[in-house]
């Protein structure tokens, strides 16, 4: 059994209600050559990006927001991500997050391993969430914040 | 311009003095009234006097032949 | 002549009875557009001429014009008109003549009725009448006869144009480009019409002696063949002059025009050479606008790629890795623990292995197999049986191989292996960390750029829109209409400067003929007359010679006046010229009034030392016009027209600045006993109506601001409520 691989074929989920103000907004949804996306004022060429985006800012912060039951939406599995040493990173950077113990991981059934995989993915999509949370706060509170081309920059520091 | 005066603007063209009428010494110090012995000036004075009595060019134009035809 | 006062009764938009009274003096009336200037310029106009100036022909027209009737009356006026009843508009002016004290009253009045059906009936014709009032004495009607001269001596004919004029005027009133411009004023100066009378009378009279001279000589020559011969000689040869003459002008007139427009070319040339460079700078700033913009651009489009591309996401999560790697180490470390327990587990048995003689498999398997079925040990040919030493000893060969076998393959140390994935993203985590410290720098680098492309592209904007501004101002300011057409200038000059070179030569090669003809002539006469020496009467000889000199000195003398009234006139010009430019350090330099091939006279802007300076622009010709007109009227010494008559101009510096207002209003109060300048200029701008009252001084009259009660745009469809206010100022 792989373990990583089988993270990467979860499809991890944000928060329906970022979608509009966060996700739409500054992702050529779809996916897009360079020049639209710059011409579009869009930051992302993909949700992927954002979420990756998202789910670092909320790693790096260490600001986690439970899903709990809030409707969510589905993109792509991890798998379709690019660029992989990016991708690797933020599992890295979750599993370094979790209270994962990896030796007793490899010693358990197939099915508690997926489960284990499940609660990972929760923490990755709870991470992402602080993210959003934290773009949607700036985007309400500052929203001239976004309209310098280097804001997501901007927004890593500190 | 007086009759006096534009008698004295004809003759103080250099024309006049090249052509030994009279020095522009003498034009300054003539009067009209002066009598002259000169055909050109008499000429000019019969013209100023023809002009200003309403005469038409052809009228003028046999006087001053006629002044001339001595 | 001083006009005291005019009133306007229900005259165009001035609703009820409105009056302006006027003093020596500078007098002002400023008021907006659609205040009325125009129309008040119109009531002093229809009071002396019965005309009024027609916005549709651009031309003055009399009352009985079908554009002028009905419109004379105030709308207002009129639409408080019940049908039957009548509205009569009317203008009085009054005129004084300080020496005498004598007053005028000059008054024009038309009057339309309203029929029942509520149309309108206008009369083609207004009335005029005026009252005479001597010092002392009681008034008295003037005759309608006398009226035409009382008209004249307010106001003489000769004078009128250059006394009483629109802005929109001064341009065809003094046109350069006209032959009969300058002699048109020239008359204005001095009768220079009389010197051309003169110069006529001497050609023909010479003309007729010459003739009879011609009759005689031949009746009494020598030889009478010859005579013949030579006078058809100097006919053929005259009208050839003739001829040779048509030629001339139309060459001199050619080359004139050519130099007009090369002239007018050099300004726009200059112009044009400016605006070439502008737009070249402009051409070239825009392309290092658009660079920097692009690279701008491309920059910040980069950014957000390079968050993902350069790993600019993983800013400041170096602490992440670490996180990573002391959770891996944990696991690696219990993992070889446990890894390390099953090699010593595997070493124990190796011991064990390690203490037989035979190698393994030694015999074979199958062969231990038979012999433990046998009970028998077939290498030593003895017997073992089960449960005996022996039997264990063939017994361990086989679990030997066994153990063997299971050497070659370990037990896993867990159920799942995952540690090459685990090892892989540490490794991967490793090698990224390299990276993240390097972001940093990159990020500040490239916002460092970022920001330096920024400003270099608002340095390189301003320098585009002050460039932009220049260009447009130059443009604005050149006769040229587009940046596009300064780029034909410079062909079309040179055009002209090759047709001034051929016309210049085609006039010399005339002239040099015409003066051969004439040499010719000149000889053929002194033949001819030697062909009658001495028989031809002296008188009659005499006489062709002084009708000859009259001839000459009557042509060279109208030119001589001609001239030095063109100096008059340029140096009276240009104290006008310098006193209304005064506050302009644009322009600079004197006019110079400069006598062309066709004999028309051309303005030039010179230098102290008489060389051209640059062109002459828009502003500076209507400038060197206005200097012109008041040169006119200011240089006439037979009668002192400036100090007889009031000067009325409507809107004369509308196409200049304030500078030129003031220059032109004090110039004006110094040429004229009396000037009514009606004037937008000096509209809501109490500060430069205070500077002009400061200059002009005592010599200031009275000052009207005039208001209508509707604004430009209100007016239109609302004319019947339209009224005019005035104000007092001063």
């Amino acid at each position: 059994m792989e373990f990583i691989k089988r993270f990467e074929d979860r499809a991890p989920v944000y928060a329906k209600i970022y979608r509009e103000p966060v996700v739409d907004r500054f992702t050529l949804v779809g996916g897009g050559r360079e020049d639209v996306k710059f011409e579009t004022g869009k930051y992302f060429s993909n949700v992927y990006e954002l979420y990756m985006y998202a789910a670092m800012l909320g790693l790096k912060k260490d600001y986690r927001l439970p899903l709990e039951d809030l409707e969510t939406q589905k993109f792509i599995e991890i798998r379709a991500w690019r660029p992989a040493e990016l991708v690797r990173f933020v599992l890295m950077a979750v599993i370094a997050k979790s209270d994962l113990d990896l030796n007793t991981l490899e010693d358990l059934e197939d099915n508690q391993v997926e489960g284990k995989i499940t609660a990972l993915k929760d923490l990755l999509e709870e991470y992402a969430n602080g993210g959003f949370d934290l773009i949607y706060t700036k985007v309400k509170d500052e929203p001239y914040f976004f309209e310098s081309e280097y804001c997501f920059v901007e927004l890593l520091e500190g | 311009m007086t009759k006096e005066e534009l008698l004295r603007e004809f003759l103080m063209d250099d024309l006049v003095e090249q052509k030994g009428y009279m020095t522009k010494e003498e034009v300054t110090k003539l009067k009209f009234i002066d009598h002259s012995e000169s055909k050109l000036i008499n000429t000019l004075k019969a013209a100023i006097l023809g002009k200003d009595k309403g005469d038409s060019i052809d009228t003028m134009v046999r006087k001053l032949n006629q002044t001339l035809n001595k | 002549m001083i006009l005291k006062s005019i009133t306007l009764t229900n005259f165009q938009c001035y609703f009820g009875e409105v009056k302006f009274e006027f003093k020596e003096g500078l007098n002002l009336v400023i008021g907006d557009n659609g205040a009325g200037k125009s129309k008040l310029y119109d009531g002093f106009y229809w009071v002396l001429y019965d005309r009024v100036f027609d916005s549709m022909t651009r031309e003055f027209q009399p009352t009985g014009h079908k554009d002028i009737r009905g419109n004379l009356v105030s709308d207002k006026a009129k639409s408080q008109c019940e049908p039957g009843g009548s509205v009569k508009t009317e203008v009085e002016i009054v005129v004084f003549n300080p020496q005498k004290g004598d007053e005028y009253t000059l008054t024009r009045s038309y009057t339309i009725t309203k029929t029942e059906s509520g149309t309108w009936r206008e009369p083609s014709e207004s009335v005029q009448s005026a009252f005479f009032k001597e010092k002392y004495l009681n008034s008295r009607p003037v005759s309608q006869a006398d009226i035409e001269s009382l008209r004249r001596r307010i106001l003489p004919d000769d004078v009128k144009p250059y006394m009483w004029f629109q802005g929109e005027q001064v341009d065809s009133l003094i046109d350069f480009k006209k032959n009969d411009t300058l002699t048109r004023a020239i008359n204005v100066l001095s009768d220079i019409s009389e010197f051309d009378f003169y110069e006529e009378l001497s050609r023909k009279a010479y003309e007729t002696a010459e003739k009879e001279f011609q009759r005689e000589s031949r009746r009494v020559s020598s030889n009478a063949n010859r005579n013949d011969e030579l006078v058809s000689k100097i006919e053929r040869l005259r009208s050839e002059i003739e001829r040779l003459e048509i030629e001339r002008i139309l060459a001199a007139n050619d080359l004139t025009k050519a130099r007009e427009k090369k002239d007018d070319l050099l300004g726009k040339l200059e112009d044009a050479q400016r605006i070439k460079e502008l737009s070249t700078k402009s051409t070239d700033l825009k392309v290092r606008l658009k660079e920097t913009d692009e690279r701008q651009n491309k920059m910040k489009a980069a950014i957000n790629k390079s968050l993902f591309t350069r790993n600019w996401i993983l800013k400041g999560a170096v602490f992440l890795v670490d996180a990573y790697a002391a959770k891996y180490d944990e696991y690696t470390r219990i993992r070889m623990r446990k890894e390390s327990e099953q090699e010593a587990q595997k070493q124990a048995m190796d011991e064990i292995l390690k203490s037989f003689r035979l190698p393994v498999d030694v015999p074979e398997p199958i062969f231990i197999q038979q012999m433990l079925e046998k009970e028998r040990c077939l290498v030593c040919d003895r017997e073992a049986p089960n449960g005996t030493e022996a039997y264990q000893k063939i017994q361990e060969l086989l679990d030997r191989s066994k153990a063997h076998k299971q050497k070659r393959k370990p037990e896993p140390v867990t159920k799942n292996d995952f540690s090459n994935e685990l090892k892989s993203l540490y490794q991967n985590g490793l090698q990224l960390q390299g990276t993240i410290n390097q972001a940093d720098h990159e990020i500040k680098n490239t916002l460092g750029e970022i920001l330096e492309l920024e400003a270099k592209y608002k340095e390189i904007k301003a320098e585009l829109d002050a460039n932009e501004q220049e260009l447009m101002d130059v443009v604005n300011a050149s006769q040229i209409t587009s940046v596009e057409s300064s780029l034909n200038v410079v062909a079309e000059f040179q055009s002209h400067h090759n047709a001034i070179i051929k016309y210049e030569k085609d006039l010399q090669r005339i002239e040099i003929r015409m003066e051969e003809k004439s040499g010719e002539v000149k000889n053929t006469e002194e033949e001819l007359r030697s062909l009658a020496t001495g028989k031809v009467p002296k008188y009659m000889e005499e006489k062709v010679q002084v009708l000859a000199d009259f001839r000459d000195i009557a042509k060279s003398t109208r030119a001589r006046v001609f001239n030095r009234l063109i100096e008059q006139l340029e140096s009276e010009a240009n104290k006008h010229f310098f006193n209304m430019t005064a506050e302009n350090k644009s322009v600079r330099g004197r006019i110079k009034l400069e006598k062309q091939p066709n004999d028309n006279y051309m303005p030039k802007n010179l230098d102290r030392d008489g060389r051209p300076l640059s062109s002459i622009n828009d502003s500076n010709i209507i400038l060197i016009k206005l200097a012109v007109i008041m040169a006119i009227i200011s240089a006439k010494r037979s009668s002192p027209a400036a100090e007889l008559y009031p000067l009325i101009s409507d809107a004369p510096t509308s196409k200049f600045g304030d500078n030129y207002a003031i220059g032109f209003c004090r110039a004006a109060s110094e040429v004229y006993s009396q000037s009514i300048v009606i004037s937008k200029d000096f509209y809501n701008k109490p500060d430069l109506q205070n500077r002009l009252f400061e200059e002009v001084g005592d010599k200031l009259g009275s000052v009207y601001v005039i208001e209508p009660s509707l604004s430009e745009e209100e007016q239109r469809g609302h004319r019947d409520e339209l009224e005019i206010h005035i104000t007092k100022l001063r």
